[in-house]
C-alpha cells in the first residue's frame, strides 16, 4: 500500500511537470495523496516527510511554489530510486547452445573493423584486420551481419568471405535464420558464407539453391558447388546451365565447371570461345586457363592450327562502281573473316593463360604465328610472348624481332615489354633498340620507352648511348630532347660533356626535363652549373626562370650563393617562378 | 627482454588509432630498412622511408617492455610516432629481419637521462606541496556560486510554466546552457544539456520523457540545493575534506589533477588490475566521446572505471582511452571520490604489464556477487543520493541466463532476477549475451552488467558489458 502511493506520488509528479508547478497549488488528487500519505505515516514514520514536502506544494502560493514543487520532485526520484524493482515473471526457458565465441580482438582494431562495416571509415581497416585473421570477434557480428545487406558491394563481399568466416560455426545460426533461397544478392551471400564454414551444410543449401533459388541464389550455387559439391556435381550442373538464356546464370555455370575433367565439359568451354559476347567468352577463356583436364592444351592447339588452316585469304576490295550484289558479297565474306579471326585470337588468349603455355609445343605454335600475315594476330601474339617473361629463352628474341614489325602497334607492344624487363634480361636487345631510336624520327613513342630504358645500360654500350642522347638532346622535337636530357641526368657523371647543351635546354619554352636531379646528379660540385643557372635566373622568358629555379633546387644548400637572387624571384610577375621559387629557397635554406 | 614486448602495448603507447593503422601501412610498403636489435633485446633500431630525402632514424628503448620509449627525428607531433609503432610492429611480425646491432652512444646517453629523470621525478612526488591560489579559487567559488543562482531561476523557471519541452524554450534553454559553463558549471551544463536532448527526442513517449525529465530535474535541483551549501562553506573558508563535499565537486564538473586527488587522500597503491569491458560512447550532450576501461582490482574485487573524455572538437589532440589485454600492476593511482564505482587514473607508463594467467580469472570468478540482492540493493542505497550516477557496474555470478517471454534474464542462486536490457539504440550488447550465454550458460558464468533503472516501468535492469567463467572471457559490447 505504501509503496503503491509512493509510486503513484511520483506519477503525479511527472504529470504536474508537464503541465507546470502552478497547477499544483490547490491541486486535489495530489491533496488526497498528502491525507493517505499521513494516515499511512501514522504507521510509516518514514512517510511523513514525505507527506510533508506534498502538503507544502498544495499550499504553496503562487510565488512559492516552484521551489516546493522541485523539491517533490526531488524526493519523487530518491522515492524511484529506492522502490525501483527487478526481475521479471514467467518460466525460465533455457537458451540455445551456441558457439564457439571469442573476443581477442583488441579494442583499437575492434572499432577500426566496426567503423568499416558500419560505413563510417573506409572498408581498408576492415581488409587490414581481415588480413591479420583477428576478426572472428564476438563483437563484430551485429555489425557484420548487417553489412551483409551492405550496398557497398566490395564491403559486404568481405565480410562474406573473410570477415564471417573467420567467426566460425558459432554465426551459422544467424545466418540460416535469415537465409531466404528466393531471396538477393544479401541472401546469396549468406549461402556462400554458410558453404565456406560448413561445406557439408552448405552443399545441401546449394542444391535447393539450384532447384529451387531465385537466379541470384542460383548463380551463388553454381558458383559454390565446384568447392562444397560431390566430385562430378559442380560439372554436372555447369554443362546443365551453360546454355541457359540468362547470361549471369551462365556464367556462373561456366565458371562451375573450373574443375571439370570430362572432355563434354571441355568442348562446352572452347565453343563458347567462338561466340561474340565478350562477357561470356572471358569466363570461358578464364576456366580454360585453370581447367584441370589433361588434354586442354592440346585440344586448344589443335583448335588454333584448324584455325589457322582454315582462315580465308584476305578479301580484295570491290572496285569502284561494281555491282552492289559484288559489294555485299564482299562485305560479308570480309566479316565472316573477321569473325575467324576473332575467333582465333579468343583461342590464343585462352591457350597463352595455361600454365603450359610455355612448352616447348605451344611455343612453336606461338613463335609461328609472330610473323603471321595477320596483323591482329601477331599483336596478340607478341602479346602473349610477352607475358611469358624473360625466362623463357625465345622471348626476348622473338620481341627483338617485333621490335621491326611492320605494324607500329606491334613495335609498340614489343618494346614496351622490353621496358618492363629487368636490364639484364633485355640487354641483347639493346643495339637494335638504340639503332631504331637513331631512325625513329616521328615515331616518338617508341622513343620514348627506348630512351627510358638506356641510362640502365651504359655499363656496355656507354659510347653508343651518350652518342644517341646527344644526337636527342638537339632534336627539334621538344619532347623528345626533354627525355634525353632526363635520361642524360640520370646517368650522371659521364654525360658531363653534354652540360653546355643541357643549359641550353633550360632555355626552351616548353621543355618537359625535370631540372632539378639532371644538374646536380652531372655536375654534382656545381662550379659551372650553379653560376650558368643563376645567370639564367634574369632570362625574360618565365620559363627559363623557372626551370633555372628548379636546377638550383636540386643543389639544396650548395646553391647558397644563389639565395639573394632566388629571393628577389618570390615577387616574379609569374606564379610559377614564383612557386619554384619558394621552393628552391627551401631547399638552399635546408627547409624542406 | 624484447620477447614480452606484445601487440597490447604498442596499442596502449599509440597516441590513437589512425597512428597503428598508419604504422601498418609502413609495414605494407616495406618501408623499413637497416633494421637492428641489440644483444640484450632491449633496442630495436632502425630507418624508415618517410616524405623527406632521407629515411627518419627510428629506435625503441624496451628497457621497461611493457612501457617502450620511441625516438624518431621525423617532424610528427604525435609520440610516439607511426615510424616508431611501426618498428614495434615490424619485430612482432618478422623478429627475424632484425640483426644485431647496438645503439649508438647519443641514444644510451637518452636512455640514461630518462632513468635520472624518472628517479627524479619518483623522488620528488612528496617533495614540493602544489600551489594553491587562494584568491583564484575563491572568485571561481563565487562564479559557481552566481551560476547556480542562475540555474535556480532557470530550473523554477521551467517548472512553474509547464510545457518545458517546447521548442521555443528548449532553444532558451540551451543559451542559458551554455552560460553554466561560462559559470564553471561544466556538469550542471551537461544535465541540462541531456534534458534539451530528452525534449527533442521524438523517438519517447510522453511517459517515458516526462519520467526522464523528472529525474534530469530532480539532479538539477540537487546540484543547486547541495553544491551552494558546499560553495557558502568554501567561500567561508570552511573547505571540507569530507567525501560527499569532494563529490559535489565532481557534480558540478571539477576537473581533478592527480596531486589534488593524492593531497587529498584519493590515492591507492599497489593495485593490480585486469580489464573486463571497454566501451566508447559518443555523448551528445557532453559533445564528448566518452571511452571506458572497465577494470577489476584482484584482491578486493571493487570495479572501477578509467575514463577518457575527448571533445568532438580536438578529438584528434586527445588520446584515446587505452584498452588493456593484459593484468596490470598499478604502484599508484588516483582514484576519484564517488559511489559504487570510482574512476581511477594513473601516470602514462606508471603501470607494468603482465600476461594474464589462469590464476587471475579464477580471483575475478570468485570476486563475482552469487546473490543478486547484495548488488541491487547497494546500487538502490546509491540512487537514494540526490547527485550520485543512475547507474553501477557490477559482477554478478548467475546461476542461470535464460529467456522469459522476449527477455532475457539473469537468475542467482537464491531466484533473484534481473532482466538485461540494452542502453544503446545502434548496438546490442543482449543479442550477445544471448549467443555468449549458448556457449557459457551452463558453467554459471559471471556477468559484468550496468545496473540502471528502466523509466516508466522503474526496473532496475542490466546491460551486459561481460560474460565470464574462469576458463572464458567474452566481451559483450563496443
Amino acid at each position: 500500500m505504501p509503496r503503491e502511493q509512493l509510486l503513484g506520488l511520483a506519477n503525479d509528479v511527472d504529470r504536474l511537470l508537464a503541465a507546470g508547478a502552478a497547477t499544483a497549488a490547490g491541486h486535489d488528487g495530489l491533496s488526497r495523496r498528502a491525507r493517505t500519505l499521513r494516515e499511512l505515516g501514522q504507521k510509516v514514520a518514514a512517510l511523513q516527510p514525505v507527506a510533508d514536502a506534498v502538503e507544502r506544494v498544495t499550499a504553496s502560493s503562487s510565488r512559492e511554489i516552484g521551489r516546493a514543487f522541485l523539491d517533490l520532485v526531488m524526493m519523487a526520484r530518491q522515492l524511484r530510486g529506492s522502490l525501483a524493482g527487478a526481475g521479471s515473471d514467467g518460466a525460465l526457458q533455457d537458451v540455445e547452445k551456441s558457439g564457439p565465441w571469442q573476443t581477442p580482438t583488441l579494442a583499437r582494431d575492434v572499432y577500426a573493423a566496426h567503423e568499416s562495416l558500419t560505413g563510417d571509415a573506409s572498408a581498408s581497416a576492415l581488409h587490414d584486420v581481415a588480413e591479420r585473421q583477428v576478426t572472428g570477434d564476438l563483437r563484430l557480428l551485429p555489425s557484420a551481419l548487417a553489412a551483409l545487406e551492405s550496398g557497398n558491394t566490395h564491403l559486404a563481399d568481405l565480410v562474406a568471405d573473410k570477415v564471417l568466416p573467420a567467426v566460425g560455426r558459432g554465426v551459422l545460426p544467424d545466418l540460416l535464420a535469415k537465409l531466404n533461397l528466393q531471396g538477393k544478392s544479401a541472401d546469396a551471400r549468406r549461402l556462400r558464407a554458410v558453404c565456406k564454414i560448413d561445406p557439408k551444410l552448405g552443399a545441401e543449401l546449394v542444391r535447393k539453391g539450384l532447384s529451387e533459388g531465385s537466379p541470384a541464389l542460383k548463380i551463388q550455387s553454381l558458383e559454390c558447388l565446384p568447392d562444397v559439391g560431390r566430385p562430378g556435381e559442380a560439372e554436372k550442373a555447369g554443362l546443365e546451365l551453360c546454355r541457359e538464356k540468362k547470361k549471369d546464370v551462365r556464367v556462373a555455370a561456366l565458371r562451375a565447371l573450373r574443375k571439370a575433367t570430362s572432355d563434354e565439359a571441355l568442348e562446352a568451354l572452347i565453343q563458347t570461345l567462338l561466340e561474340s559476347d565478350w562477357q561470356i567468352v572471358q569466363p570461358a577463356q578464364e576456366v580454360l586457363a585453370e581447367l584441370p583436364h589433361p588434354k586442354t592444351t592440346e585440344r586448344l592447339l589443335h583448335e588454333v592450327e584448324e584455325r589457322v588452316a582454315t582462315l580465308p585469304p584476305p578479301i580484295a576490295k570491290p572496285k569502284k562502281g561494281a555491282k552492289k550484289e559484288v559489294v555485299k558479297t564482299a562485305k560479308k565474306a570480309e566479316a565472316a573473316r573477321d569473325k575467324a579471326i576473332e575467333d582465333l585470337i579468343f583461342i590464343l588468349q585462352a591457350l597463352g593463360g595455361r600454365k603450359d603455355a610455355s612448352s616447348p609445343r605451344v611455343l612453336k605454335v606461338l613463335l609461328t604465328l609472330a610473323h603471321y600475315t595477320e596483323e591482329n594476330v601477331r599483336l596478340e601474339v607478341v602479346g602473349l610472348l610477352a607475358k611469358l617473361g624473360p625466362d623463357v629463352k625465345e622471348v626476348v628474341p622473338a620481341l627483338l624481332e617485333a621490335v621491326s614489325d611492320a605494324s607500329e602497334d606491334v613495335r609498340e607492344t614489343a618494346i614496351d615489354a622490353l621496358a618492363e624487363f629487368p636490364p639484364e634480361k633485355r640487354e641483347a636487345a639493346i643495339p637494335t633498340l638504340i639503332d631504331l631510336a637513331g631512325n625513329a624520327k616521328g615515331k616518338e613513342n617508341i622513343l620514348y620507352q627506348i630512351v627510358g630504358m638506356l641510362p640502365k645500360h651504359m655499363d656496355r654500350f656507354g659510347d653508343k648511348i651518350l652518342d644517341l642522347l646527344g644526337q636527342l638532346l638537339k632534336a627539334k622535337n621538344n619532347y623528345v630532347a626533354s627525355e634525353a636530357a632526363n635520361a642524360l641526368g640520370e646517368i650522371g657523371l659521364p654525360a658531363r660533356k653534354f652540360l653546355p647543351q643541357i643549359l641550353e635546354h633550360v632555355k626552351m619554352a616548353d621543355s618537359e626535363a625535370d631540372f632539378e636531379p639532371i644538374f646536380v646528379n652531372i655536375e654534382p660540385e656545381g662550379t659551372t652549373s650553379i653560376p650558368a643557372l643563376m645567370k639564367l635566373l634574369s632570362e625574360r622568358k618565365s620559363r627559363t626562370r623557372a626551370n633555372a629555379l628548379q636546377g638550383l633546387e636540386g643543389y639544396g644548400p650548395r646553391a647558397k650563393a644563389a639565395e639573394s637572387l632566388v629571393t628577389k624571384l618570390l615577387k616574379d610577375r609569374d606564379w610559377w617562378v614564383k612557386y619554384k621559387a619558394q621552393s628552391a629557397l627551401a631547399a638552399i635554406r635546408n627547409e624542406k | 627482454m624484447a620477447a614480452t614486448l606484445v601487440e597490447d602495448t604498442i596499442h596502449r603507447a599509440a597516441p590513437d588509432n589512425d597512428s597503428v593503422q598508419t604504422a601498418r601501412g609502413l609495414l605494407k610498403k616495406n618501408s623499413f630498412q637497416d633494421l637492428g636489435i641489440s644483444a640484450d633485446q632491449t633496442w630495436l633500431l632502425g630507418r624508415c622511408k618517410g616524405s623527406g630525402k632521407e629515411p627518419y632514424q627510428v629506435s625503441v628503448d624496451l628497457a621497461d617492455p611493457s612501457s617502450p620509449t620511441c625516438r624518431c627525428n621525423c617532424p610528427s607531433r604525435k609520440f610516439p610516432c607511426k615510424h616508431g609503432l611501426g618498428l614495434m610492429l615490424l619485430y612482432l611480425a618478422s623478429p627475424d629481419k632484425f640483426k644485431p646491432k647496438e645503439p649508438p652512444a647519443e641514444l644510451l646517453a637518452k636512455r640514461e637521462k630518462k632513468v635520472v629523470r624518472d628517479q627524479k621525478k619518483a623522488e620528488g612526488g612528496e617533495t614540493a606541496p602544489r600551489k594553491v591560489n587562494k584568491a583564484a579559487l575563491t572568485k571561481k567559488a563565487g562564479a559557481q556560486r552566481d551560476g547556480l543562482d542562475l540555474l535556480e531561476k532557470l530550473v523554477v523557471d521551467l517548472v512553474s510554466g509547464g510545457q518545458w519541452f517546447e521548442e521555443t524554450r528548449l532553444d532558451k534553454l540551451e543559451r542559458q546552457a551554455k552560460q553554466l559553463g561560462d559559470a564553471y558549471l561544466p556538469g550542471a551544463m551537461y544535465v541540462l544539456n541531456r534534458l534539451i536532448l530528452v525534449g527533442r527526442d521524438e523517438e519517447l513517449s510522453d511517459e517515458e520523457r516526462m519520467a526522464r525529465a523528472s529525474d534530469l530535474i530532480g539532479h538539477l535541483w540537487a546540484t543547486v540545493q547541495k553544491g551552494r551549501n558546499y560553495l557558502d562553506e568554501k567561500i567561508a573558508g570552511d573547505e571540507s575534506q569530507a567525501e560527499a563535499d569532494a563529490a559535489i565537486e565532481d557534480v558540478l564538473g571539477k576537473a581533478w589533477q592527480l596531486t589534488e586527488l593524492r593531497e587529498k587522500g584519493y590515492w591507492k597503491s599497489g593495485l593490480s588490475l585486469l580489464e573486463l569491458a571497454y566501451e566508447r560512447t559518443d555523448d551528445e550532450a557532453r559533445q564528448q566521446r566518452v571511452e571506458f576501461s572497465h577494470l577489476i582490482e584482484l584482491d578486493d574485487g571493487s570495479i572501477y572505471q578509467a575514463i577518457t573524455y575527448r571533445p568532438f572538437k580536438g578529438m584528434k589532440q586527445i588520446p584515446e582511452q587505452s584498452s588493456f589485454a593484459q593484468t596490470l600492476t598499478v604502484a599508484e593511482a588516483g582514484v576519484y571520490p564517488g559511489f559504487l564505482n570510482r574512476r581511477i587514473r594513473w601516470e602514462k607508463g606508471a603501470e607494468q604489464a603482465e600476461e594474464m594467467k589462469a590464476a587471475h580469472w579464477k580471483k575475478v570468478y570468485g570476486h563475482a556477487r552469487p546473490e543478486f540482492k547484495a548488488a541491487l540493493d547497494a546500487f538502490r542505497q546509491q540512487l537514494k543520493h540526490p547527485l550520485a550516477p543512475r547507474e553501477a557496474v557490477v559482477l554478478l555470478r548467475c546461476e542461470r541466463i535464460g529467456k522469459a517471454g522476449d527477455s532475457l534474464v539473469l537468475e542467482d542462486t537464491a531466484g533473484t532476477r534481473i532482466e538485461a536490457a540494452d542502453q544503446r539504440k545502434d548496438y546490442s550488447n543482449v543479442a550477445n549475451l544471448l549467443r555468449a550465454a549458448g556457449m557459457v550458460g551452463k558453467d554459471r558464468p559471471a556477468v559484468l552488467a550496468r545496473l540502471f533503472v528502466r523509466p516508466v516501468a522503474n526496473t532496475v535492469v542490466a546491460c551486459p558489458l561481460a560474460a565470464l567463467t574462469p576458463k572464458h572471457h567474452l566481451r559483450l559490447g563496443l
